[in-house]
């Protein structure tokens, strides 16, 4: 069985492929097979460019016009995300996301109540005092101290971190199934970091809401996610439990990353860089990681390896797994 | 063995207008061997780039001393310190290295430039490529300009600049913070090798104690352009003692449970001089916190500056214990 497939899944996504220019351009992203639970909390990694950002945008229906997308399934509850119109209504009331650099997501010349307000009206039908309450709780909810005075505040006036709890009270304000969360502390101090994905994480278990967290950082990814997604070159290369992951990584990449993080390490000879740079996808062979790989064999330049179960919950996409 | 960098109640204030400063250093104390290494970590407007800056002079101090094997340079003036002999003994590698290095100009002609002059000798160029040799960057890339590179070959031309006038301290302000983790390895271990094979004097500033554990021996933890905690790094990461310490380090991912500090920081202009800076956040904080400034102590092998560092001491206290003053 592929594990992608489960009962309870909420965004199913089938060999989603995505290409920009035209359709005999190396795709950027390459059959995309992956799909995220209900109330799940899955961490998407690799290094920039891998494409992360272009499949959670493809599922949350930001993409660019300029994008032409073919898949076999991409759902997200059973809707058909491939029709505009149905993904204009799940987003932002099904689908909340919270972006990187939250100064610049935000409108700087309208206080952030009035902001969080707008999408109240627009996802929850709130007017008048009640719409007023709801963004005083939708303050408190993501712990800003004294709502009152936070909510007539314009976003130039608080922090980063204050302005990405913010982000989070928009984002969560409709009541979200699915939380898109793209590397949502990227820029922000350790200890800021900390106290936003604590946040994030812990109204994701009290709602139930799935998650998806964006991140190159595996070790932040180790301690919130329960399921971990590795992307290289716009392929997905391993999908496992977290703790599977790091104990017995089955696709070279995944197992490079992870040497290659300062977390896992002891000393600074056990760090292991990775040979290479993302190739030109003009002239990638099938497994995109070949040139980087130590373990490659004819095999991965001649036929793209598909995602393999190798055991439950635990795939791979290599031909020569480790 | 003498000290190779020595400073001395280092301070810096910025005007802020209104008469008032901002306190970027306050009063930073450090001695650095020669090959020796010292990571230097806090959050965003803890100080650390300026302290970088003052150490290699872009910028002068307000207050104390910059001894540099034993001379004072702080006396000499930021404009005409590029001229001194100690200019090229102290390199300074900056965060990004896509904005370090002159577009307009070729890569061996970027690195050339670490030796003080634009034109490119032959005996120059010979050096360059010797340095390019030795930080792993192929010859065929010397010719092209900085956009040309990925950002792992341009930290590399960047810190080949930076050794190429043979220096003996290294300051490095963030040097992998916009880079890859596959890259960033690569990036740190050519650092550790060059500062071990040419006995090279480290400072590192960095907001990732991971990589400080890695690299340095010591580490300094500045909260506020003050000194928190300073010590001998695995000593400090096992067992760290200053409450900011311990919350910095649970809030790096994989170091146990993040502890979430209450409020933001309090303001650097002007701070008020006879408190602890940390107060308004620490879960430690007593009325002795609010009107006496904790001066650096050495306790359990290293220095911190806070007065309840003894009841840190493992085991650790419980959340609602009563003051023990």
């Amino acid at each position: 069985m592929n594990a992608t497939e489960s009962p309870a899944s909420l965004v199913t996504v089938e060999r989603l492929t995505i290409r920009f220019g035209s359709p005999f351009h190396p795709p950027t992203l390459d059959e995309i097979d992956f799909s995220i639970g209900r109330g799940e909390i899955v961490a998407l990694v690799g290094e920039s460019g891998s494409g992360k950002s272009l499949l959670a945008h493809a599922i949350a229906g930001i993409l660019t016009p300029a994008a032409l997308v073919t898949a076999q399934r991409l759902e997200f509850g059973g809707v058909d995300l491939t029709d505009p119109r149905a993904a204009i209504d799940l987003r932002g009331r099904e689908i909340g996301m919270v972006f990187q650099n939250p100064r610049s997501a935000l409108n700087p010349v309208r206080a952030v109540g009035q902001q969080i307000g707008d999408v109240l009206r627009e996802h929850r039908d709130l007017r008048g005092r009640k719409c007023r309450e709801a963004v005083l709780a939708a303050l408190a909810a993501v712990r800003i101290a004294d709502p009152q005075s936070r909510a007539a505040a314009y976003p130039g006036a608080l922090s980063g971190g204050m302005c990405q709890r913010v982000m989070i009270a928009m984002a969560l304000a409709g009541n979200p199934a699915l939380l898109i969360a793209d590397e949502p502390t990227t820029g922000l101090d350790a200890t800021t970091q900390a106290a936003i994905l604590e946040l994030i994480v812990g109204q994701a278990r009290a709602r139930r809401m799935a998650t998806l967290l964006i991140t190159h950082d595996l070790a932040l990814a180790r301690v919130y996610a329960e399921r971990i997604v590795v992307m290289h070159a716009g392929q997905i290369v391993e999908v496992a439990p977290t703790e599977a992951l790091f104990r017995d990584a089955r696709h070279p990449y995944s197992s490079a990353l992870i040497g290659a993080t300062p977390a896992s390490a002891v000393g600074v000879d056990d760090l292991k860089g990775i040979a290479g740079n993302l190739p030109d996808l003009a002239t990638a062979p099938p497994c995109r990681f070949a040139e980087r790989c130590s373990r490659t064999i004819p095999r991965c330049r001649e036929e793209r390896p598909t995602l393999e179960a190798l055991a439950t919950g635990h795939d791979a996409a290599c031909w020569v797994p480790l | 063995m003498s000290a190779l960098l020595e400073l001395v109640g280092l301070r810096k204030r910025f005007p802020v207008g209104g008469g008032r400063e901002l306190h970027a250093v306050d009063g930073v104390d450090l001695s650095l061997a020669p090959g020796d290494s010292i990571g230097v970590v806090g959050e965003s407007g803890s100080g650390k780039s300026t302290l970088a800056r003052l150490i290699v002079r872009l910028i002068d101090p307000n207050e104390g001393l910059v001894r540099f094997e034993g001379r004072d340079i702080s006396a000499i003036a930021a404009g005409r310190f590029a001229r001194d002999p100690a200019r090229r003994a102290i390199q300074l590698v900056f965060q990004h290295a896509d904005d370090a290095l002159n577009p307009a100009f070729s890569i061996r002609r970027n690195i050339a430039m670490g030796l003080g002059h634009t034109a490119v000798s032959a005996e120059a160029s010979r050096d360059v490529s010797r340095i390019a040799d030795e930080v792993g960057l192929s010859s065929s890339l010397l010719d092209r300009r900085p956009h040309q590179l990925s950002g792992g070959q341009q930290a590399r031309a960047a810190i080949a600049r930076a050794l190429i006038s043979n220096p003996r301290l290294l300051v490095l302000d963030e040097p992998t913070a916009s880079l890859d983790v596959s890259v960033q390895a690569m990036v740190l271990k050519l650092i550790d090798r060059v500062r071990r094979e040419h006995d090279i004097g480290l400072v590192f500033v960095s907001h990732d104690l991971d990589v400080v554990r890695l690299m340095c021996r010591r580490i300094m933890v500045l909260y506020l352009g003050r000194v928190a905690e300073v010590g001998d790094t695995a000593q400090v990461l096992s067992d760290p003692c200053h409450p900011y310490t311990r919350a910095l380090l649970a809030a790096t991912p994989g170091h146990g449970t993040p502890v979430v500090l209450p409020g933001e920081p309090a303001s650097p202009v002007d701070p008020e001089p006879n408190v602890c800076l940390f107060h308004n956040r620490c879960p430690l904080a007593v009325d002795r916190c609010r009107i006496e400034r904790p001066l650096l102590r050495t306790v359990s092998g290293r220095q911190v500056a806070c007065h309840r560092a003894e009841e840190t001491i493992a085991p650790p206290p419980a959340i609602n214990a009563p003051a023990g003053y």
